[in-house]
């Protein structure tokens, strides 16, 4: 709790400064932007229903260890529309951080690449239907998948309304 | 009322290698495709944000694959561990093609 209502506060003075001076644009100092391949955005993942599915279709298994993954996010989440959540490792070889709610109809959320972080931890706001798990998985370089589980009780769901 | 696209980048004070965090949100409604408008009772057709990616001194150090399911206005944050000072430029592109940048400087200590 004590993480998300910070990071509420830093968001509120966020909004303003962004209200007060819009985007940073230095144009002129840097080279033209080198085209640097990005990684396929992943569909059909994010169109599976049912975790189980969305699960295969994102990682690619669904055997993983249960440990070195941690979740922090409300136990209660008054507004389904807005969830803040923080998905970390202590593992230093973590390639890839997915976020799934396993009632959302769709369950796959997001995924997250580390290519040059120093650090296996990114935090977002996700939506949710309804109260569910929420389950994030990383993936090691040698290609092992690490999994944690947090219940979120919802009580004002955020899908589509 | 801000446009969307509107975008900006906090870094946290940087030691050589060491983990440092990046805070970017920016401007966005993340419609799902699901949400009828009240008035009309038409769809709203969707509209987000699928792909983040950040590159430091041309250099790509993270990316982000979204679906529907982040919050309107995304909030992100990620590490990064610079051995220079430099540029850290963010790109957000939505499912209309929409393509949105910031940067910020990011100094040694």
């Amino acid at each position: 709790m004590r993480v998300a209502t910070n990071q509420n506060t830093g968001r509120r003075s966020f909004l303003k400064v962004l209200g007060a001076t819009g985007a940073v644009v230095t144009a002129g100092l840097l080279k033209p932007a080198r085209s640097l391949a990005a990684i396929a955005w992943p569909k059909e993942a994010f169109n599976k229903e049912g975790m189980e599915a969305a699960m295969k279709a994102a990682v690619g298994t669904t055997d993983m260890t249960e440990g070195n993954v941690s979740i922090e996010a409300p136990t209660i989440a008054e507004n389904g529309a807005v969830v803040p959540i923080t998905a970390s490792s202590d593992l230093d070889n973590v390639k890839r951080m997915h976020v799934f709610v396993e009632k959302n109809p769709a369950p796959y959320v997001a995924r997250f690449h580390m290519l040059g972080t120093g650090r296996a931890e990114v935090a977002t706001r996700i939506k949710m239907g309804e109260t569910s798990p929420i389950r994030v998985v990383a993936e090691t370089t040698d290609g092992k998948a690490y999994m944690a589980r947090k219940e979120v009780r919802v009580t004002i769901g955020g899908c589509g309304g | 009322m801000a446009k969307t696209g509107t975008a900006r980048i906090r870094v946290g004070s940087a030691q050589k290698g060491q983990p440092t965090q990046v805070r970017a949100l920016i401007l966005h409604p993340m419609e799902t495709g699901l949400r009828k408008d009240p008035k009309t009772g038409e769809k709203i057709p969707a509209h987000y944000v699928q792909k983040v990616k950040a590159d430091f001194n041309g250099e790509r150090v993270f990316e982000a694959d979204w679906s529907v399911a982040i919050s309107k206005n995304p909030y992100l944050s990620y590490y990064l561990a610079p051995q220079s000072s430099g540029k850290l430029k963010m790109t957000w592109e939505d499912n209309q093609g929409g393509v949105y940048t910031a940067e910020a400087d990011v100094k040694l200590g």
